[in-house]
C-alpha cells in the first residue's frame, strides 16, 4: 500500500457539515497531532461511519492524505465512544471546553502522545464522573496538564518576574506565572489579581492525577479564579 | 480581471454553499450567455423568495403568509408538537405519514463546540407554546449528533416542570438501523442504541 495511506488512533475533537452529505472532522491524533479530514458521505443515514465520527469518540482510522493539507477518510474503527460525555449536558459543556482547548492549543500536525493520552484518560474520567463541580475540576486539571505538556507550565511557587517569595499579587498570562505585589506595574495590563486559595488550588490540580480530582473538595471561588488563569494562558499561546 | 459587475456576480455567487470560485465563475459565463428572457427570471424568482417567504409567527416553518399550512390546518392534533432543527427536516417527517401533529423550528442545535447557545434558537418560543397551547406530547427530532443531542437534553431540562406536574411527556424517536440496511456494517453506537431502544415483538 502506497505512503499515501496510514492508519492511526484518534479523537475526535470537532465536526463541521461540508458540502451535500460530507463532514470536515479535526481530530487529535496519536501519530501527527492535530489534522483535519474529510468524511464523504457520512451524513446519509445508511453511512456505516456517521455515529463513530461524532466528538468524543476514540478511534483508529485509516487516512488517506492528497494534495492539499485536508486528508480524506478511508476507514473508521470504534475503540472507544466515550457515550457518557454525550449523555448529560454538564459533562457535554465541560468536554466542549476541553475539545475547544485542544484545538487552539496545538498547532497543526505535531504528534504527542503523551498529550493524546492525557486527553483520552481526562475524556474517560469525564464520561465517568457523576456531578457539575467533578467534571468541571477534572476538565480544569486536564486543560492545566496539557498547558505543563505543551511547555507552559504557569509558575506558581515564585514570583514569575524577580523569582522573589514576597507577597504574590496576581497572575500575568504575558510572563506565565504569578507576580508578587512589586512586579505588578511591570506585569503588564493583562496582569490580574489571584489569591492564595486560587495559587494553592492550581498547584492541587497540576500535581494530582486525575483519578483522584473527583475526592478533592474544591472551592468554587478558587476554581473559577483558576479556570481564568488556564483560559487566558490559553489564550494568549493558543493558535 | 472581469469587469465590475461580472465581478460581482462571480462574489455573490460564490458565497452559496458548495460554490467555490471556480463553480461561481462557471455559473456567471452560463448566465451571460443565457438570453435576457432565460436570465431574468432567476433574478426575479430570488427578489420575490426573499420578499414574500418569512418564518411562521407561531412554528417558524418558512410560510408565505402568518402561519404556515400546517399551523392553520386544525385537523392536525394541536396537543402535540415535533421539534426540529430546519425547516427541511419537516418535508422529511411529512414524507412518511406517520405523524400529523404540529411542529417546531428551532433554527439550528445547540452547538457547545462552536458557541451556539439557547439564546440563538427558538428554544424559549417552544416552552411559551408548550404553555400557551397546553400541548401533551413533545416530539424531540433533533438530528442524531452530538449539537442534537445536546439541544434534546436542554429541551427536557427546561420543560421538566411540566411532565413533573403530569402535562406533557417528551419523546424521541427511536435511533436504529436503517430499513435494508446490513447489520455486520452498522456502527457500534448506532447498533447499541438499536439494542438498548428494543421493542417486544
Amino acid at each position: 500500500m502506497s505512503s499515501r495511506f496510514f492508519t492511526t488512533d484518534a479523537l475526535v475533537i470537532g465536526s463541521m457539515r461540508y458540502s451535500e452529505a460530507d463532514r470536515i472532522i479535526t481530530l487529535y491524533t496519536k501519530e501527527r497531532g492535530k489534522i483535519s479530514a474529510v468524511a464523504k458521505g457520512v451524513r446519509r443515514t445508511k453511512s456505516k461511519v456517521g455515529g463513530r465520527l461524532e466528538p468524543f469518540s476514540l478511534v483508529k482510522m485509516s487516512l488517506h492524505s492528497g494534495r492539499g493539507s485536508l486528508y480524506t477518510v478511508v476507514g473508521v474503527e470504534t475503540v472507544r465512544t466515550f457515550q457518557g460525555v454525550r449523555d448529560e449536558l454538564f459533562r457535554m459543556e465541560e468536554g466542549a471546553r476541553l475539545l475547544s482547548a485542544v484545538r487552539h492549543l496545538f498547532p497543526g500536525e505535531e504528534a504527542s502522545a503523551p498529550a493524546f493520552n492525557l486527553l483520552v484518560r481526562g475524556i474517560a474520567r469525564l464520561s465517568e464522573c457523576e456531578d457539575a463541580p467533578t467534571a468541571a475540576g477534572i476538565v480544569l486539571a486536564t486543560r492545566l496538564k496539557l498547558l505543563v505538556l505543551m511547555g507552559y507550565a504557569p509558575e506558581v511557587t515564585q514570583c514569575a518576574r524577580c523569582g522573589g517569595d514576597g507577597p504574590l499579587y496576581g497572575y500575568s498570562p504575558g510572563l506565565g506565572g504569578v507576580v508578587c505585589d512589586s512586579c505588578v506595574e511591570e506585569a503588564g495590563a493583562s496582569c490580574f489579581a489571584l489569591s492564595n486559595g486560587a495559587v494553592a488550588t492550581l498547584q492541587t490540580l497540576c500535581q494530582n492525577s486525575l483519578a483522584e480530582i473527583k475526592d478533592l473538595e474544591l472551592d468554587d471561588r478558587a476554581t473559577a479564579e483558576v479556570e481564568q488563569v488556564v483560559a487566558q494562558t490559553l489564550a494568549f499561546h493558543g493558535h | 480581471m472581469f469587469s465590475p459587475t461580472v465581478q460581482k456576480l462571480v462574489d455573490e455567487l460564490s458565497k452559496l454553499p458548495g460554490i467555490g470560485p471556480k463553480t461561481a465563475q462557471r455559473l456567471t459565463f452560463h448566465l451571460l450567455k443565457l438570453s435576457p428572457e432565460d436570465a431574468l427570471p432567476l433574478a426575479h424568482a430570488l427578489i420575490e423568495v426573499k420578499e414574500v417567504v418569512r418564518f411562521c409567527d407561531r412554528c417558524f416553518n418558512l410560510t408565505e403568509q402568518d402561519l404556515c399550512d400546517i399551523c392553520r390546518d386544525l385537523g392536525r392534533d394541536q396537543a402535540s408538537i415535533c421539534v426540529v432543527e430546519e425547516p427541511g427536516d419537516i418535508i422529511s417527517i411529512e414524507r412518511t405519514h406517520e405523524y400529523r401533529g404540529l411542529y417546531h423550528v428551532l433554527g439550528g442545535a445547540l452547538s457547545p463546540l462552536d458557541g451556539v447557545g439557547p439564546e440563538k434558537l427558538h428554544l424559549a418560543e417552544l416552552a411559551d407554546r408548550v404553555r400557551d397551547e397546553e400541548t401533551r406530547e413533545v416530539i424531540v427530532a433533533t438530528n442524531p449528533t452530538m449539537a442534537g443531542e445536546a439541544t434534546a437534553l436542554y429541551i427536557v431540562e427546561e420543560l421538566r416542570h411540566f411532565v413533573n406536574a403530569g402535562t406533557l411527556r417528551i419523546t424521541r424517536p427511536a435511533a436504529g438501523l436503517p430499513m435494508g440496511g446490513d447489520l455486520e456494517y452498522a456502527d457500534e453506537v448506532t447498533l447499541g442504541r438499536a439494542l438498548a431502544g428494543r421493542r417486544e415483538l
